[in-house]
């Protein structure tokens, strides 16, 4: 710095061809790209370190494809797995200090446009209407046309009695709707209370109105009778027998 | 409406920058308007809480108003200092530098795709719909704090936790937002531009930039820049408190001892846990005044950074009057399947390691190992020059960053799992390690302006303008 102060490139006759008559000068602008030069071969070798992991989204689909179709399919099975072992063991201490950066720059960064695209197109389905947070919501929570069945058929006003926590916690399909925090967010201004739970929040289950079916469990719950053959899987009832509704039916309000 | 929620929010909090002081620089002031801004707004609704009004964006924005013109009253000198500094940017920026653009251009990338995915998907973690979204949705609707669902236990956990979080959510909804999630945009932004001016302050561009770079890449924080989960916002504040108050220790600048006062108020407002971070800094202010005897500073920062703690304390305690168990078991006394189950998660993500589920690596990259070599060739240097030359004043940052380890560690040994309906090891892999956020600004901080790397990036500076 203090050299470049008492000589100032003017100054200089040995520097004459890096100077131009802008002050932009050759010389700082060939050391800066030099420096680009070895960043750029840094960073793109430590993305290439994981490169293989490039394989794995689509080795995981077919993966999931072959075990859901019927036939005989072990041969590929096998194969597929052996390759995503061979891929996800490569654990080498360098590999490993740099694989979260190839995930986040090949799957977000590199990725998040084709993703968005794809999952537009996919709850677009053809047509070409903005997406909502309704759509979002639906395509992430898998249970979310539940939830809004809840909503479309109960007033504001409703206490929504839900199915047991030990009844559905290892069926991932139903994942949460026996938690009444969970559940509370999609059907606000309702408020629900899990079966069992009564005795904490006793204000709150005499206030029930409405019984939650899921898998069949919670018709003991309600204070009428349902015939077995007139039995949904899934379904919500209200808890008192409907003042209008047939005689020892109520099949209402089910969901698919 | 959205927009003139931001604008009031960025304004008050530049207005609040420029009454500290006028001699922040641009980065500074852009980092800091929105943190200590959507602070603000915060206080706003808990004050609008207390008063019993209920909240609207047109309540809002009246209050923000007034308080923008109560602290503009010297508004022609505050945009003279602002030409100036706009003026001081260009003649910085006339040589360019090719590198710090090359680096800024993968930051923008970076930041840009983040953004993108932030900005699609709605709120959907678990903590997020259990709790604070859930709470946020609910007090713009309901126009109060303490809102309905706390009569029947339907708040979820963050029910208790102070409102900047989920308030932050609630002051965008109010202002018809469909989803609050530029807001966590804005506190990455905030995070990434204070953590570049600070290092700015200690070395050169290429550096600050490089580092910053490192900061955003960490996978796991770039991944929390598009979840609506309240760890990241938090490292947003901590990040600013810890490094302003450090700045103001070592280099006796006036205006980081009013910045990092505030901000650690705001840490406490955020989470109350991390009081655990106010204490580290108290002991760093302490070890400085023991020195020089300015124990007035000490109380004086004390004092900031602990009311907000002690107003919500209170207001839990005296409005909300949840019946809780305590968090903490400190009867637990030496117990040493959670010792060593604590310590094993522990050194997986300090030394980029796999522990059951986990993987130092593949969550913190290269942070806390860089960290550690940087302090060994360190430890090296001092054996050579001498322990003064090579720490200086850094000893003060070491010391807070081993006693708020100490005690976020603590904090977890004694956490009551019963309570937190959750195991020691559940939490170690959630929990605790979206904890580390907190720690990840202040050891890259040390990494980048250390003796070593100095010389480092003081070499590579002369290279690159061949000086």
């Amino acid at each position: 710095m203090a050299r470049g102060k008492q000589h100032p490139p003017s100054d200089k006759p040995e520097k004459k061809p890096t100077a131009s008559s802008s002050g932009f000068s050759v010389g700082p602008f060939f050391r800066n790209f030099i420096i680009i030069f070895l960043l750029s071969v840094i960073f793109i070798g430590i993305y290439s370190l994981n490169d293989k992991r490039v394989e794995l989204p689509d080795l995981y689909n077919e993966l999931q494809t072959l075990k859901e179709r019927p036939g005989d399919h072990d041969e590929r099975i096998n194969e597929i797995e052996h390759r995503i072992n061979e891929i996800e063991t490569d654990t080498s201490f360098l590999k490993t200090l740099f694989v979260g950066y190839f995930d986040e720059i090949h799957f977000v960064a590199f990725g998040v446009q084709d993703q968005i695209d794809k999952v537009t197109a996919e709850i677009q389905n053809g047509s070409n209407t903005p997406l909502t947070r309704e759509d979002k919501l639906n395509y992430k929570v898998h249970t979310y046309r539940l939830l809004d069945f809840i909503n479309a058929n109960s007033p504001s006003n409703a206490v929504i009695l839900l199915p047991p926590t030990d009844s559905l916690i290892n069926d991932s399909r139903w994942n949460y709707v026996y938690d009444p925090g969970w559940v509370e967010y999609f059907i606000y201004p309702r408020l629900c209370i899990e079966t069992g739970h009564e005795k904490e929040n006793p204000e709150l289950a005499r206030r029930i109105t409405h019984v939650l079916i899921v898998n069949g469990i919670g018709y003991d719950k309600l204070k009428y009778e349902v015939p077995l053959d007139k039995r949904e899987k899934v379904c919500l009832l209200p808890i008192n027998k409907p003042v209008d509704a047939p005689e020892t039916t109520d099949t209402t309000q089910t969901s698919n | 409406m959205l927009i003139v929620g931001i604008a009031l929010c960025y304004l008050l909090g530049c207005s609040v920058v420029m009454a500290v002081s006028r001699k922040f620089s641009l980065a500074e002031i852009t980092g800091c308007s929105f943190l200590i801004g959507m602070g603000l707004e915060t206080v706003f609704l808990f004050l609008l809480d207390i008063v019993q009004l209920h909240f609207t964006s047109f309540l809002l924005i009246s209050l923000n108003l007034v308080a923008i013109i109560v602290l503009n009253r010297k508004f022609p000198e505050t945009l003279k200092v602002f030409k100036e500094k706009f003026n001081d940017l260009k003649a910085s920026t006339s040589a360019i530098n090719y590198v710090a653009v090359f680096l800024f251009c993968i930051i923008a990338y970076l930041f840009y795709t983040i953004t993108i995915k932030n900005l699609f998907w709605p709120p959907a973690e678990g903590d997020s719909i259990t709790s604070f979204d859930k709470l946020a949705r609910v007090i713009a609707l309901e126009g109060k704090l303490k809102i309905s669902l706390f009569q029947y236990n339907l708040q979820g956990a963050a029910g208790v936790y102070p409102p900047l979080f989920h308030g932050s959510f609630s002051y965008v909804y109010l202002f018809g937002a469909e989803t609050p999630k530029i807001v966590i945009t804005l506190f990455f932004l905030s995070l990434l531009t204070l953590f570049y001016s600070f290092v700015k302050t200690y070395t050169n561009t290429v550096a600050a930039m490089l580092f910053t770079l490192v900061l955003m890449a960490t996978p796991e924080l770039y991944a929390h820049a598009a979840l609506a989960l309240g760890n990241m916002p938090t490292a947003a504040y901590i990040c600013p408190a810890v490094l302003a108050t450090y700045i103001w220790l070592d280099r006796n600048d006036e205006k980081y001892f009013r910045m990092g006062a505030i901000m650690m108020g705001f840490c406490v407002w955020i989470r109350s846990d991390a009081i655990a971070f106010v204490i580290a800094v108290l002991c760093m202010i302490l070890l400085k005044v023991w020195q020089t005897k300015d124990y007035k500073r000490l109380f004086i920062f004390a004092a900031i950074a602990i009311l907000p703690f002690v107003s919500w304390l209170l207001y839990v305690k005296l409005k909300i009057q949840l019946p809780q168990a305590s968090r903490f078991d400190l009867s637990i006394g030496y117990n040493t399947y959670r010792l060593s189950t604590m310590l094993n998660y522990t050194k997986a993500y300090l030394f980029a390691l796999p522990y059951r589920e986990v993987h130092g690596g593949q969550l913190y990259g290269i942070v806390f190992v860089s960290f550690f070599v940087a302090l060994l060739i360190n430890a090296a240097l001092a054996f050579k020059n001498g322990i003064k030359i090579v720490f200086g004043n850094q000893y003060l940052l070491l010391a807070f960053i081993l006693v708020a380890f100490g005690l976020y560690f603590t904090e977890f040994y004694v956490i009551n799992e019963n309570v937190q309906a959750s195991t020691i090891a559940s939490l170690m892999a959630s929990s605790f390690k979206r904890g580390m956020f907190y720690f990840i600004p202040i050891v890259l901080f040390y990494t980048a302006t250390c003796h070593s790397s100095k010389i480092l990036f003081g070499k590579l500076e002369k290279f690159r303008t061949g000086a």
